[in-house]
């Protein structure tokens, strides 16, 4: 149950990151997936936020269809990442968890720049990709930290619907 | 228990990590077709994508409709009152005139330019800030190949880079990996035009001469050297032009004619008796 749900998730998730228009705040966009990823992390163990970072990340890789296995790949290294620096916050504050996805949608989209470069993407750090860069960190980190408590309810209830489903059969 | 899950899984990451490389390598080299896999995981999702697409455009129409009132607003509260009642009512059938005019726009374009276009809608979008392309509703069954050129009745677009059966990919001109031969149409002068800005909204044009002299207000159109576009299509008009290297060279900031933000319908380029 609780994988279906995080398939919904990742799919409705991957949906509206990719739908036209899209969202757009100042000029950039959230980077959803990665999103969705780290609040994962922030609330479960590494042992669930990584298969779900992974699932997300080569789902989107496969809508790129260049560097397939880079987002999947970052996005499992991120969720194992930020799941083991939170483990000891306290992220009910606001502030933290704003800073928690901000540094990790920073970090994240810098390791996938640096493995897409090492396999020949023409893309230095210029103040462009920069500026780029701690946009949607700062979007990230604004929309994660109202989106949590939401979130964390969701994954209550999915767990909750899991438990269920293994005692009935 | 501890000692046989760790022996297998230090093996596990390093299959992980060699499958993950191999697949980064292969997938990071040109390839001509998308993988079967690739195209159903698009197929499937474009549904999904059309739906938010579709509430995302009617936001968008509301936020524009909002705007284009303020201005009313100012004038005559009364009036605009009455704008707003009547607005909603008619919002459904002003799409339709809309989608008219656009259709009516891309036939007028289609016989001046003598050519073969199919008209596609776009249903998404890339899914990171790293690449500008749109996804499109038409694709290999109905003819749509990569190496397609892009365009709307008001210029160029972009190119198609891959497809699946029911959609393809379209990497847009103001793309950083994207590059297109230009003619400056004052002086005929040819220019390189490059994505990858920080707007994400203007192009790059890059003498390819020295004597190449570009102003204030040049138009710019396809080269038709590149043979992805047709000659003379509009690309966008030049706002500024800005010294490089010491005075020796200089790139001029084009504003595109198209307005990436708002694509709604495209045109795709067929080879002729292809459509």
């Amino acid at each position: 149950m609780k994988r279906v749900g995080y398939g919904l998730i990742i799919i409705l998730g991957l949906a509206l990151q990719t739908a036209s228009p899209g969202i757009i705040f100042f000029g950039f966009r959230p980077e959803l997936m990665l999103l969705l990823t780290l609040g994962l992390a922030m609330l479960e163990v590494p042992r669930v936020a990584g298969p779900f970072g992974f699932a997300a990340g080569l789902l989107q890789d496969l809508l790129v269809g260049k560097f397939i296995g880079l987002y999947a790949g970052t996005y499992l290294l991120m969720a194992i990442f930020v799941g083991f620096i939170t483990k000891r916050l306290y992220k009910e504050n606001l502030l933290v968890r704003f800073m928690a996805l901000f540094m990790g949608t920073v970090v994240g989209q810098l390791l996938y720049l640096s493995g897409a470069a090492s396999f020949g993407a023409p893309r230095p750090l210029s103040w462009t990709v920069w500026s780029a860069i701690l946009g949607t960190g700062v979007i990230n980190g604004f929309i994660g930290a109202f989106l949590y408590r939401p979130l964390v309810a969701m994954n209550k209830q999915l767990n909750y619907l899991d438990e269920l489903l293994k005692r009935t059969g | 228990m501890l000692d046989r899950l760790l022996r297998w899984k230090i093996p596990l990451i390093i299959v992980l990590v060699l499958v993950l490389v191999g697949t980064i390598h292969y997938t990071s080299l040109p390839r001509p077709e998308i993988s079967k896999l690739e195209g159903l995981w698009r197929d499937v999702l474009s549904p999904f994508q059309r739906f938010f697409s579709a509430i995302g455009g009617f936001f968008q129409r509301q936020v524009a409709e909002v705007n284009k009132w303020r201005g009313l607003k100012e004038r005559n509260d009364e009036l605009e009152e009455r704008v707003l009642q009547l607005e909603a009512e008619v919002l459904g059938l002003r799409n339709y005139r809309r989608e008219n005019e656009w259709l009516r726009e891309a036939l007028d374009f289609k016989e001046e330019g003598n050519h073969d276009l199919l008209v596609a809608e776009v249903v998404g979008r890339s899914p990171s800030n790293w690449e500008s392309t749109i996804v499109v509703d038409k694709g290999q069954a109905h003819g749509v190949a990569s190496g397609m050129a892009v365009v709307t009745n008001a210029g160029i677009v972009g190119t198609v880079i891959n497809s699946s059966r029911f959609t393809s990919t379209v990497l847009l001109i103001i793309d950083a990996q994207s590059a297109t031969g230009g003619l400056v149409q004052s002086s005929g002068d040819l220019v390189l035009v490059e994505g990858g800005q920080l707007d994400q909204s203007t192009l790059l044009a890059k003498p390819l001469s020295r004597d190449t002299t570009v102003e204030v207000g040049d138009v710019i159109v396809t080269s038709g050297l590149s043979r992805i576009y047709p000659k003379n299509l509009p690309i966008g008009e030049v706002v500024a032009v800005e010294s490089r290297q010491y005075d020796l060279s200089f790139a001029a900031v084009v504003n595109p004619f198209v307005d990436f933000t708002r694509l709604e319908y495209v045109l795709i380029v067929m080879p002729q008796g292809e459509n």
